[in-house]
């Protein structure tokens, strides 16, 4: 791809995000309007890598849940500006929730340089097909993909009773 | 500049951190339910990148159906949950 679809990829991908944040932490009104922009902005980003079926079917998918979920009244009518800041939430919070807000920003940090700087970003032509990474995942590091999956299983069990015992 | 196989997955995987950090910051149900359609795009985005850029071209076709089919399951998600929420707060 030439440089202009990529800029454009790379303007979509990032009004999809940047809606995407105005409706998590925006007011309740936009929340619709925010994720019907996201939904345009990720289809746009699949139109430009050429898959224009996923591009309208996700056009139409995400549209419609974008104003089912952005329909949906929120009890007592709670909005962002009542709850606290990330600030204030991570000095607040048990210590074992810090270290993991801790761990997530370090491992965000090396996946970002690993993309930008790694091997993966220097050799992009080995990237392999649909079928190669079934077949990696399912055949060669079937091991490792079970242990990825229980310790998911694990930790979102542990999320839910944690959840669960808060309320 | 130019697009390689990096940006859509980077782009994708910046998505779905979105839609995990809107399950986690919100404070109700209507707010937690805004990350599927948001995880849904980061996975239909990423799936669209990696059919892209296949070393093998006969997976191209099989990629975007794959990107349109968790594009309808984030569809689906997003009605199971807003059902689920409408019953909880009738309750």
């Amino acid at each position: 791809l030439d440089s202009t679809l990529a800029i454009i990829f790379y303007v979509c991908t990032g009004l999809a995000v940047a809606a995407a944040l105005a409706a998590i932490v925006g007011p309740g009104a936009w929340r619709a309007g925010a994720l019907l922009i996201m939904a345009l902005g990720a289809a746009a980003s699949v139109a430009v890598l050429s898959a224009f079926l996923a591009a309208l079917v996700g056009l139409v998918s995400l549209g419609g849940a974008a104003l089912l979920v952005g329909g949906l009244a929120e009890p007592g009518g709670r909005a962002a500006a009542s709850s606290p800041g990330p600030a204030r939430s991570f000095a607040t919070a048990e210590p074992a929730t810090q270290i993991g807000a801790v761990a997530a920003a370090g491992l965000l940090i090396v996946l970002l340089y690993a993309s930008a700087r790694g091997a993966f970003h220097a050799h992009p032509a080995v990237v392999p097909g649909l079928n190669e990474i079934g077949r990696a995942l399912f055949g060669r590091d079937a091991l490792a993909l079970e242990a990825v999956a229980g310790l998911l299983l694990i930790a979102f069990s542990g999320l839910s009773v944690t959840m669960g015992r808060r309320r | 500049m130019s697009l390689h196989a990096a940006g859509p997955l980077v782009a994708g995987a910046l998505l779905i951190c979105t839609g995990i950090f809107a399950a986690a910051w919100g404070r109700s149900d209507a707010r937690r339910l805004i990350s599927l359609p948001v995880l849904a795009a980061g996975a239909m985005v990423s799936v669209a990148g990696v059919s892209r850029f296949a070393a093998s071209p006969r997976d191209a076709a099989t990629g975007q159906v794959l990107a349109a089919l968790v594009a309808v399951a984030g569809l689906a998600a997003s009605v199971l949950g807003a059902a689920w929420a409408r019953r909880g707060d009738q309750r």
